[in-house]
């Protein structure tokens, strides 16, 4: 075993958490080490999960466009179409985001040990190499970002043949003709959508009676309409019995109403874990929940106190936009710099085809929090753009706290909401009012519009 | 003296020879005139039928019931340790029904690509290549299954990685008798060795096998090298380092430690322990090795 070596700043993961707290930290002229336990640096979210999955969604989403310019209704895909062969540009994708990586913490010198860490004690930090060898390394602070795996439900035989995960989905060598998806949650409609769009017939089961229920509710219904009129299926309210290959070419799901289901294979996206299983926090006094996930105060601190959290492995909101400034903050706390307010209003895109994004109070929190709420929606099939590009649904829903006409909440479902919700964030952040999308001037034509639509209705409904 | 001389002049022959048959191979790919066998039709009827919904086992059934050395295989590999349960499997119904179409269709592809690994002149080092690749296969699957990667990929890349060896001896064999020239088994063998991924790959854009199989042919050895599909090359490359080991007796193994200094080890990110839980696979891959030998 090697020395022990001694560094002012550890980071274990080099995802986006891990990235921005190094980065940092070492922008104060700390020495900061980043352990991290693959390859590659990035963590899931380049390599497993939103990279890859969102050029994926990317290959579904001109298909989608095409189909839809051209009017034809039905497609079936070849039958030997390889899932890789849709995603021709991820390499490269990839590639420029470990580069980007690589490139900062080389600019910054922050230095990178490949290895997988466990903690010896509260200061102190074992690594194993892929060799064997082994490593101490000594700290005075570290920060964790160690990010987050599929859930492998006990009662779900997942092969990754037949019964996949949301990583092993990915390198399937053919498009399955049918696919049973158990969860209803942002992965498992994400890849729903997609697959849906590549002509997989796709059932999703879950036990909530709508697909992401933490939305407000109009958009989860409005998603739950747009993907069974793509010819998805959705089932709710429906907790899973047994599943199983059948042994001739079949995964056999039974719900516990007794309904039973076939398809060529299944993806199992019934959440995720925290990667704490093999850091050994109990060294370290760390306290864990329930669910794994480590326990942190409002600046990111665990139960140990010069031990920082961050990211997928603290738990929701489980965004890569989050773990970053999670990171910033906790270091800022760490270094004894201001970080400034704590942020409030974070909006969440979901990849669905079209995508989904929201920030602030939905109308029931509203009403919850100020005692009533009002509305206003529009609908982008209304917008002149939504019309040029021949969109069918979709819709843009204020939410303010009534009289006071003060912007609450922005909920978008259509695609580029990713985007547009940017543009509620501002106003939000600003403590705006709702007439602000009336008073001022929105490119034409676009989809901004619909906050100018939006705000009219809700202004109306006011009036009246 | 004349001792020397002769075996001065039988290398320089041996060393001609061997330019020549390589000269000629590359003549023949070059002219599109290499006579490569032509890929089993059940492989690819079965390569196509993985995911459709009506077809499926009907038609798998049938495929087994056309061919009857396919037939008598499916039968004998069904009912070995590896995949039979308790009760011996009687007839290719029951086969079907017990061993699910995926499995089949392993067994379909594994039985009809050991056809090729025929030679009446180097039967014993083909079917030494032959179970090479069964090994291969098998340690890609357990690899594939920890890393949470596709498992079909990885066996099939790997089955097929060596697919150009046999393939090469028989054409170095035939172009010695068809320009009457000597059958060096030595020479021959060496040049398979050198040849076979350019073979290989050959067949595979014959045969229009998946991308993922032809990369693996070309850059099992050089795996660095690979502008894609890494993790079926790279797995590969891993499975037949491991595979080369179970066929030596105990004392000729490498140690666990100097396994964990492969260099392949690092590229697909797996530790000691997940190491172990690979090695321990051992006796599932001697039983799949016996179900297809």
């Amino acid at each position: 075993m090697k020395d022990p070596t001694h560094v002012a700043y550890l980071i274990i993961g080099s995802g986006p958490g891990g990235e921005a707290a190094a980065n940092l930290a070492a922008q104060h002229g700390k020495s900061v080490i980043v352990v991290e336990k693959d390859r590659v640096l990035g963590g899931a979210c380049v390599h497993q999960g939103t990279i890859p999955s969102k050029t994926l969604r990317e290959s579904a989403l001109n298909l989608s466009n095409f189909l839809r310019s051209n009017n034809i209704l039905e497609y079936t895909h070849k039958e030997n179409v390889t899932v890789e062969s849709l995603m021709q540009r991820k390499n490269e994708v990839q590639r420029a985001y470990v580069e980007k990586i690589s490139q900062s913490f080389e600019k910054n010198k922050v230095h990178v040990i490949r290895g997988r860490a466990s903690f010896m004690d509260e200061k102190t930090l074992h690594v194993l190499h892929t060799d064997g060898s082994e490593q101490i390394l000594s700290f005075e602070k570290l920060l964790i970002a160690t990010g987050s795996r599929p859930r492998d439900p006990e009662h779900i035989p997942i092969d990754h043949e037949n019964i996949l995960d949301s990583d092993s989905i990915l390198s399937m060598i053919y498009l399955p003709k049918s696919l049973t998806i158990l969860g209803g949650g942002v992965i498992a409609c994400e890849y729903a959508c997609i697959f849906t769009q590549l002509g997989v017939e796709v059932s999703m089961v879950d036990t909530k009676e709508r697909p992401l229920n933490f939305l407000d509710p109009q958009l989860s219904e409005a998603f739950r309409r747009h993907f069974e009129s793509s010819g998805g299926i959705y089932i709710g309210k429906q907790s899973i019995e047994r599943v199983h290959w059948d042994g001739i070419s079949k995964v056999i799901t039974v719900l516990q109403d007794g309904t039973t289901l076939a398809s060529d294979k299944m993806l199992v996206a019934m959440g995720r874990v925290a990667n704490t299983d093999i850091l050994k926090t109990e060294q370290a006094c760390i306290k864990l929940n329930q669910r794994g996930n480590i326990v942190v105060d409002e600046n990111y601190r665990s139960s140990t106190k010069n031990i920082y959290a961050v990211g997928d492995v603290i738990g929701f909101p489980s965004l890569a936009s989050t773990a970053t400034e999670q990171g910033r903050r906790a270091v800022s706390h760490a270094l004894g710099l201001e970080a400034g307010k704590p942020f409030e209003n974070i909006p969440v895109g979901i990849y669905t085809i079209p995508e989904i994004s929201t920030v602030g109070l939905t109308e029931e929190q509203a009403v919850e929090r100020y005692g009533r709420a009002c509305v206003g929606i529009a609908y982008l099939k209304d917008v002149a753009r939504g019309k040029i590009s021949g969109v069918e649904s979709g819709l843009l829903k204020l939410v303010s706290d009534g009289d006071k006409k003060r912007l609450l909440g922005v909920h978008i479902f259509g695609e580029g909401a990713s985007d547009l919700v940017h543009v509620g964030l501002m106003a939000l952040l600003n403590q705006d009012h709702v007439e602000i999308f009336v008073k001022n001037i929105f490119n034409f034509p676009t989809m901004g519009e619909a906050y100018r639509l939006a705000a009219m209705d809700l202004l109306s409904a006011l009036e009246s | 003296m004349k001792i020397i001389f002769n075996k001065c002049l039988d290398d320089i022959m041996d060393t001609e020879l061997k330019e020549h048959l390589r000269d000629q191979v590359y003549e023949m790919i070059i002219d599109d005139q290499l006579q490569l066998p032509v890929l089993p039709h059940v492989v690819n009827k079965a390569l196509s039928m993985a995911n459709d919904e009506k077809k499926g086992a009907l038609q798998l059934s049938t495929l087994i019931h056309k061919d009857q050395s396919l037939a008598g295989n499916v039968l004998k590999t069904a009912n070995c340790a590896l995949y039979c349960g308790r009760d011996k499997i009687v007839s290719l119904q029951q086969a079907i029904a017990r061993l699910g179409v995926s499995l089949l269709k392993e067994i379909i592809i594994t039985t009809a690509i050991k056809e090729i690994f025929q030679s009446s002149d180097y039967q014993k080092e083909i079917q030494d290549i032959w179970k090479h690749a069964l090994a291969t296969a098998a340690f890609s699957r357990e690899v594939a299954i920890l890393r949470r990667k596709n498992v079909e990929s990885a066996y099939l890349s790997s089955l097929l990685h060596s697919i150009g060896k046999p393939v090469c001896i028989n054409t170095l064999s035939k172009i010695c008798s068809k320009k009457n020239w000597k059958k060096d088994r030595k020479i021959i063998l060496e040049l398979s060795q050198e040849l076979y991924k350019k073979i290989g790959s050959t067949l595979a854009e014959k045969w229009q096998l998946p991308k993922q199989v032809t990369s693996t042919i070309c850059y099992h050895t050089d795996y660095l090298a690979s502008p894609d599909f890494k993790d079926e090359v790279r797995t590969c490359a891993l499975s037949l380092f491991l595979a080369q080991e179970i066929f030596l007796p105990q004392e000729k193994r490498v140690s666990e430690k100097e396994i964990l200094q492969h260099p392949v080890i690092e590229t697909l990110n797996l530790y000691p322990d997940e190491i172990k839980e690979i090695l321990k696979k051992e006796q599932e891959v001697q039983d799949l090795i016996a179900s297809f030998t």
